[in-house]
């Protein structure tokens, strides 16, 4: 796999883990400070429980995923990880195709802002 | 003890879960993006104009330290390359990829401590627990062989020196803040 296979792959899990934990965390913090306008569900112990699991299963997933997913993988080389060999597994240097500083800052403001807006969408929905 | 003596002392720890326990840790995603994540609940989450107002110019400083100390680091990078452990000393334990950037100061440590020392002020909870954050990520990057203490330090001071200027800009040119708290209220985002 070449260095813009592996950075496409790296690009579209970070946007999901950043997209998914996002939508979470706005749900938490809209339940703390009441703005309806933003719960995904009209119930404030709904909208809390939500966000919880959206964190937990967006930065989960993008640890997880080579597991399940071939790619280079840190130090382990073309395949899949293990249980053994995840912990270095997303340690990719930019220059191989991991995201350097500037794509994330960029990457995850798209991705949060997106979280945001269907935040906004479901909230409306319900109003 | 100096820097070469306390970065072969921290880089010396080791055993095989510590180790990866370090490798997890250190990598480039789990702690910015939880400390990015941290910045976006703030945005949201002021129970009362009051607070909303402090949470939210608390985040905007922090994203204006972060624009100032990316161009400190980098103007330093530029003028200062200096050459990673791994690179600069015989056996050095490397627990990471080898970064090519220079070494001095340690950019993720230096935003870090930005964030923190920038939110310190609005929510000091949150602010001193990335700014413990942002040392530990230092230290166990140390241990991994990525960074020598002083690029830490800098790292720390960069981030400090960031946060001061982002509140003395926002102090000064307070239109930024309305004009973005204002935006962000018209798209139903504040």
């Amino acid at each position: 796999m070449d260095r813009l296979a592996v950075f496409g792959l790296f690009t579209w899990q970070y946007l999901l883990m950043v997209y998914v934990a996002g939508l979470g965390v706005i749900q938490l913090a809209a339940v703390r400070s009441g703005r309806r306008h933003l719960w995904v569900f009209p119930h404030r112990r709904l909208s809390a429980l939500l966000g919880l699991a959206l964190v937990g299963v967006g930065v989960a997933s993008f640890f997880l995923e080579p597991l399940w997913t071939t790619g280079p993988w840190g130090p382990l080389g073309v395949g899949r990880a293990t249980w053994a060999t995840l912990e270095t597994a997303r340690n990719v240097n930019d220059l191989n195709g991991g995201l350097a500083g500037y794509w994330q800052a960029l990457y995850f403001s798209v991705a949060f802002l997106a979280a945001a807006f269907t935040a906004r969408a479901a909230g409306r929905l319900h109003r | 003890m100096s820097d070469i003596e306390v970065f072969r002392w921290l880089n010396g720890l080791h055993g095989p879960i510590f180790d990866q326990v370090v490798a997890f840790l250190i990598n480039d995603y789990l702690i910015p993006v939880a400390v990015a994540l941290t910045l976006g609940w703030l945005w949201f989450a002021g129970r009362d104009d009051e607070e909303a107002e402090r949470f939210q110019t608390a985040a905007l400083v922090a994203l204006i330290a972060m624009a100032f100390v990316t161009v400190f680091v980098q103007v330093t990078n530029a003028v200062w390359p200096r050459l990673r452990p791994f690179d600069a000393l015989a056996n050095a334990r490397l627990l990471f990829y080898p970064p090519r950037d220079p070494s001095f100061p340690a950019h993720p440590v230096a935003i870090l401590t930005a964030v923190g020392l920038s939110l310190y002020r609005s929510h000091r909870p949150v602010g001193i627990t990335i700014v413990t954050v942002a040392t530990m990520f230092g230290l166990l990057r140390i241990i991994a062989g990525v960074w020598f203490p002083s690029d830490v330090l800098g790292g720390l001071l960069y981030g400090a020196v960031g946060a001061r200027l982002g509140w003395l800009l926002l102090r000064h040119v307070p239109g930024v803040a309305t004009a973005v708290r204002s935006l962000a209220d018209r798209l139903g985002l504040s």
